[in-house]
């Protein structure tokens, strides 16, 4: 199995509006060699905007993407040759079979992908000689897969990836990914299931109103949010010592259970509670889904 | 450059369809020559009939030489049916040739391929234009077949001119659906906007010879292009035929042109 040359992709205040419409505004982000990008957003926050305009076909209003330092406007066949693409909404020609529609593919690309397609049909599990008209939703996604995945491409733009797969295709899906990302292909990867994302990103774009709210690695944004922390007291203990510790953002309770939102480090927090006689901690560490839900939350209401 | 294995796909997908069309102009043409033995036998009532009707009507449907066997198929088959099949296919082949992928929902896959659009639409536009030809040699040859039969003693370098004139025709409103259809990415707006322009284009074709501003525009018509002669008489207008590759030559230049700029539709 051959190693996949690497690529690094380098977006520059990319802004779309549709007519009066915005897509996104002054969106500015760096795809590193081997490395998984996770985009989330709520619905419409521009997450597909930005990966069409990656793939060429949607024009960008304003802005810049470089391809190794390279306009990807200067020769956009060329960069697609490189670029495996599953759509958000795949449609597929539903009056052939699977293994046709995937070799057409391959030949409008001009290269022969005859093993890769057998290879990733018996590892996702899909019969080639199906009719794609006769496919469940989940098996149309898995042809999806193949064709974005069969050319061996340098970066791969993924859009809901998973949507409809069983969990055993994901879990190999997810496989998969891991093995093209350790031979240097690059991904980009929209989703809506933060757990998902989370497994597999190295770093997430926080994509709201067309507006990039963060990307950082998942620990990073943790680390942005309040973590709550529980703490029970044997006897009673003054709420204002806590109110006043660095890091603490709230404290609701009573003077021997108390709920605590504090940003990390919880140092001086913790020697506290020692120093009352804490018999009881309790602290719930922020998933993605809470630094998510805070993240647009808080954009939203500013 | 064209792309192959798209040409054969798409015939793949639709020959059920090219044969409908065969076989309905071969049925055509079948009923309209087992008809005329008896016009041909009757043909001084005839005569007397079609002088009775308005001049202008006679122009209009090519009825001066009614019962003669070039003037009668030129007046049942080539003065508006037979041309309006042509163009009826030619613009549904032109309304889908971009649209189609978009409004199925695969146009983000096949333009997300390392092909160019111009690729892409020059495929498409030769596909038609392959599909025309077929039919038009199918007319010709049912031309040829019936006349033979029927002893019409009509040249066969005739016929190749009625077929010439159809597939320029289907050719040109092609083109005219394929600017609307890849402008827009709609194909029920590129056929629509192409059916109405040709029935525009026909009422001042058929009215000219009674009103006289459709007689002063109508050399700019492409109808008359399409219409304005007798293939099976006088032959082809070498001008019109220019015409007519002319408008079939800038649609395509103009579909590669909106469809390189704009944005794929999901």
């Amino acid at each position: 199995m051959s190693a996949i040359p690497p690529a690094a992709i380098d977006i520059r205040g990319l802004t779309k509006f549709y007519g009066h419409s915005r897509g996104v505004e002054n969106v500015s982000l760096t795809l590193e060699r081997g490395e998984v990008l996770g985009f989330l957003g709520p619905n419409g926050s521009g997450k597909t905007t930005v990966l069409r305009v990656l793939v060429g076909l949607i024009s960008p209003t304003s802005g810049e993407v470089l391809v190794e330092g390279r306009s990807l406007f200067d020769d956009p066949r060329g960069w697609r040759e490189r670029v495996g693409y599953l759509p958000g909404e795949l449609g597929l020609y539903s009056n052939t079979s699977v293994i046709d529609y995937l070799c057409l593919l391959a030949r409008l690309r001009e290269i022969d992908c005859s093993t890769e397609i057998r290879t990733l049909s018996e590892r996702i599990g899909l019969r080639l000689d199906a009719r794609i008209a006769g496919l469940s939703k989940g098996n149309k996604q898995k042809v999806g897969v193949i064709q974005a995945l069969m050319h061996r491409p340098q970066v791969l733009v993924l859009d809901e990836p998973t949507s409809g797969l069983d969990p055993i295709a994901q879990e190999e899906f997810a496989r998969i990914l891991g093995e093209r990302r350790s031979e240097g292909a690059s991904i980009i990867l929209s989703s809506h299931v933060l757990q998902e994302v989370e497994n597999v990103a190295d770093r997430v774009v926080i994509l709201d109103r067309g507006r990039v709210l963060a990307v950082d690695t998942v620990e990073s944004l943790r680390r942005r949010i309040d973590t709550e922390i529980h703490l029970t007291f044997a006897k009673p203990i003054s709420l204002d010592t806590y109110r006043s510790c660095p890091g603490v953002v709230e404290v609701v309770g009573d003077d021997t259970e108390l709920v605590i939102r504090a940003t990390v480090p919880h140092t001086e927090l913790l020697r506290c509670a020692a120093a009352d006689g804490v018999v009881k901690v309790v602290s719930h560490e922020p998933t993605l889904a809470d630094v998510f839900l805070s993240l647009t939350r808080n954009n939203r209401d500013s | 450059m064209i792309l192959e294995p798209l040409v054969g796909k798409t015939l793949r997908d639709r020959w059920r369809s090219l044969v409908a069309w065969s076989l309905g102009i071969i049925a055509l043409v079948t009923v309209q020559m087992s008809v005329y033995p008896t016009i041909r036998d009757s043909s001084a009532d005839m005569e007397g009939f079609t002088e009775s009707l308005p001049e202008a009507f006679q122009e209009m449907f090519r009825m001066e030489d009614y019962t003669s066997p070039a003037g009668y198929l030129s007046t049942e088959l080539l003065s508006f049916v037979v041309p309006f099949i042509f163009m009826t296919l030619g613009a549904t082949w032109g309304a889908r040739s971009a649209s189609e992928e978009e409004e199925s929902g695969t146009a983000d896959v096949m333009f997300s391929l390392p092909i160019e659009r111009r690729d892409y639409v020059v495929t498409r536009w030769l596909t038609a234009s392959f599909v025309l030809l077929g039919e038009a040699i199918v007319f010709g040859v049912a031309l040829v077949i019936g006349s033979s039969i029927l002893d019409m003693g009509i040249a066969v370098g005739h016929f190749a001119n009625a077929s010439l004139m159809m597939l320029l025709a289907g050719s040109a409103s092609h083109s005219l659906a394929a600017v609307v259809g890849t402008r827009t990415g709609k194909r029920s707006v590129g056929l629509g906007t192409t059916m109405v322009a040709l029935i525009a284009g026909f009422v001042v074709y058929s009215l000219a010879p009674l009103v006289d501003f459709f007689d002063a525009v109508n050399p700019f018509n492409p109808l008359q292009w399409m219409l304005g002669t007798q293939p099976l008489t006088t032959g082809v207008d070498l001008g019109y035929v220019l015409l007519l590759l002319l408008v079939s030559a800038l649609g395509l230049v103009a579909s590669v042109h909106f469809f390189d700029r704009r944005d794929i539709q999901v």
